[in-house]
């Protein structure tokens, strides 16, 4: 699965990425977005300072959302086919279930607060404009599991384990290896943590990745 | 007779959720929901947007019949349950269908009702929680001009603004000092009170009614001070109670509402309950007690559901919140918003004519509640700070401004 990753020690706050996803969310025909179309014309990622460091906030399409949970009209609902978490706007009604309950500060009111606004990740195109427009590299856009095929045996484990049937065995110039459908898998873990032979890991939740999370927050305040 | 593996009864978010969540997980075992309503899972607080006209009967409901086909959900709508043998297992259905199941659970949610007073059966008298009674206040007030509605929390101030929407002149009576006295604190509800003023909400405070006048139906009512006032549409929106009349006589322990442990399990120990209808201990309220707020009953839904497969989930209690918005004016209250004693630290940021007030509330340098009216942007990381009991010590300013992510994570 690719998903948005942050890694703020590379963020400068230079909001950049507000822009470009504000652009991104704007009618093309439209020279003042925020006065044509009030209802969707906001930026969906939001850089706030925590202490002296530069965070962006997004909408992190959990699983099991609090805020698909919290919505009371079935307009917040999670998509199995793309694992994103989306509003459909015809059924929100302002309620701000979805916005008390988001830990992230990653759903928000629209302008005239008459919508909730939320990451759509961009997928008509190949790279989420905020992504595209980051110019520390502090945004990427990154598979989530990934696999050494020096260690990968061929032994099939991890596609009996894999509850969204997304790996399949793959017949390779150096014998069978284990292949992930980027688009089914939802970056569970199951596969890395059950590979006997440590050939599959998890791109973002590594001990390495949370430490320096960690100390960030600590050099921060 | 016929068995299911999961049978629930209730057709509210509780029930819903809980259905999703055993399909998601348990691609075989047969469901049947059987609910005394006939309407598929519907979403209840629209039903004041459904009276105002601001939504359609269609989208009242989460999902069509044919997503209950594809997740092979068998329904027993519009069937109540008559009898109920949690020993052996088996229910009676009104229509004389006997069910048997190996594992229930119960989302029957809350009921309200008229309180004993003169006049209470007349025409034209409604309680404000369910889909078929709305139907019916819909077709009354075609012909109606004049509403009272009594109770003045947000189910009742709700109701009161879709029918000023429906074109008729309301009047909410309430029996406390101040508008939704759970949700808000004076100043917030003032706040609120001045924008349904505005929109034409009459509210009468301090009071509730005695008698209903009118021969067959409603005419008139009379306030406890003895004014007499005119109108011909009565609605009752408080006192919302668990609704536990099948359970009468069986086994199932009940206080005020169903008794069940932090998994959603009753006394009887393939026998759960969700939602509205339940009675837990909240850590936050220090005792065991019924809560009829949407939030929790979806939340306890989806944990009743993980657990009844077999994948343990706990509930880790609830805390007081809500939010809404009337006319444009957004609203959210979280937690302990109105503290007594000395030990707490109140932080206000106020701005009351564009409408804008801000109160976080903090106990040991940890956020306890917060209460936003105006600009609600990222409140949900209060929220988080507050259910993680985390310390803001040294970041206070920062918590009334939008600075909190890091905290959370």
């Amino acid at each position: 699965m690719k998903t948005i990753l942050v890694d703020f020690e590379k963020c400068v706050g230079c909001r950049l990425c507000e822009r470009a996803c504000l652009k991104k969310h704007t009618p093309e025909d439209s020279e003042i977005p925020h006065e044509i179309d009030k209802q969707l014309s906001k930026q969906r990622v939001h850089v706030e300072l925590a202490g002296t460091r530069p965070y962006p906030l997004r909408c992190r399409h959990c699983d099991d959302a609090p805020c698909v949970t919290a919505c009371m009209t079935g307009a917040m609902h999670f998509d199995p086919e793309t694992g994103m978490v989306n509003v459909d706007y015809d059924r929100c009604i302002a309620c701000w279930m979805c916005v008390m309950n988001c830990p992230y500060g990653g759903v928000l009111p629209n302008e005239d607060y008459t919508k909730v606004l939320k990451c759509d990740r961009c997928l008509d195109v190949p790279i989420p404009a905020c992504v595209d427009a980051c110019p520390k590299d502090a945004l990427v856009y990154e598979e989530v599991e990934m696999r050494d095929d020096n260690l990968c045996v061929g032994c099939g484990l991890c596609v009996e384990v894999c509850p969204f049937d997304a790996i399949t065995m793959v017949q390779t110039e150096r014998g069978l290896k284990a292949r992930t459908n980027s688009e089914l898998c939802r970056g569970c873990s199951l596969c890395s943590t059950s590979c006997p032979y440590g050939a599959i890991f998890m791109n973002y939740h590594t001990t390495d990745k949370l430490s320096d999370q960690i100390k960030e927050v600590i050099r921060s305040y | 007779m016929e068995h299911y593996k999961y049978v629930i009864v209730g057709n509210g978010i509780a029930g819903l959720r809980a259905a999703d969540t055993i399909r998601s997980e348990d691609r075989d075992g047969t469901i049947c929901m059987v609910s005394e309503e006939p309407f598929l899972s519907y979403s209840r607080p629209l039903i004041s947007y459904y009276i105002g006209g601001e939504t359609t009967f269609e989208k009242m409901f989460y999902h069509e019949q044919d997503w209950y086909d594809k997740r092979d959900i068998k329904l027993e709508l519009g069937n109540a349950v008559v009898r109920f043998e949690p020993i052996s297992n088996r229910l009676t259905l009104k229509d004389g269908k006997e069910i048997s199941y190996d594992k229930l659970l119960i989302a029957t949610g809350g009921k309200s009702q008229v309180p004993d007073m003169p006049g209470k059966d007349l025409d034209g008298i409604y309680t404000f929680t369910d889909l078929g009674t709305t139907q019916k206040i819909k077709e009354k007030i075609k012909d109606a001009r004049r509403a009272f509605v009594i109770g003045g929390g947000l189910v009742g101030l709700k109701a009161a603004q879709g029918l000023v929407d429906a074109g008729l002149d309301v009047t909410v009576v309430i029996a406390s000092n101040q508008i939704m006295s759970q949700l808000l604190d004076e100043t917030a509800a003032s706040i609120v009170k001045r924008r349904l003023d505005r929109k034409g909400i009459r509210v009468i405070l301090n009071t509730s009614i005695s008698e209903v006048l009118g021969k067959d139906k409603v005419e008139g009512v009379v306030l406890e001070s003895g004014d007499e006032h005119e109108c011909d549409i009565l609605i009752f929106a408080k006192g919302v109670k668990p609704d536990l009349k099948f359970l009468k006589n069986t086994e199932i322990k009940t206080g005020e509402g169903i008794i069940v442990d932090n998994h959603m399990r009753t006394n009887i120990p393939n026998v759960w309950a969700a939602g509205d209808c339940t009675e837990t201990f909240e850590e936050s309220f220090g005792r065991s007690t019924t809560n009829l707020v949407w939030p929790r009953a979806s939340e306890q839904g989806r944990i009743a559901g993980f657990n009844m497969v077999g994948i343990p989930r706990e509930y880790r209690g609830w805390f007081w919140m809500n939010s809404f918005q009337f006319y444009g004016l957004s609203c959210i209250s979280i937690g302990n918003i109105k503290p007594t004693g000395g030990q707490f630290e109140v932080m206000i940021n106020q701005n009351i004519r564009e409408g804008l007030y801000r109160k976080v509330i903090l106990m040991d340098d940890k956020v306890i509640g917060a209460l936003f009216v105006g600009k609600i942007t990222t409140i949900g990381t209060l929220n988080g700070l507050i259910k993680k009991q985390v310390s803001v010590k040294g970041h206070k300013e920062d918590v009334l401004e939008d600075k909190l992510a890091l905290l959370v994570f």
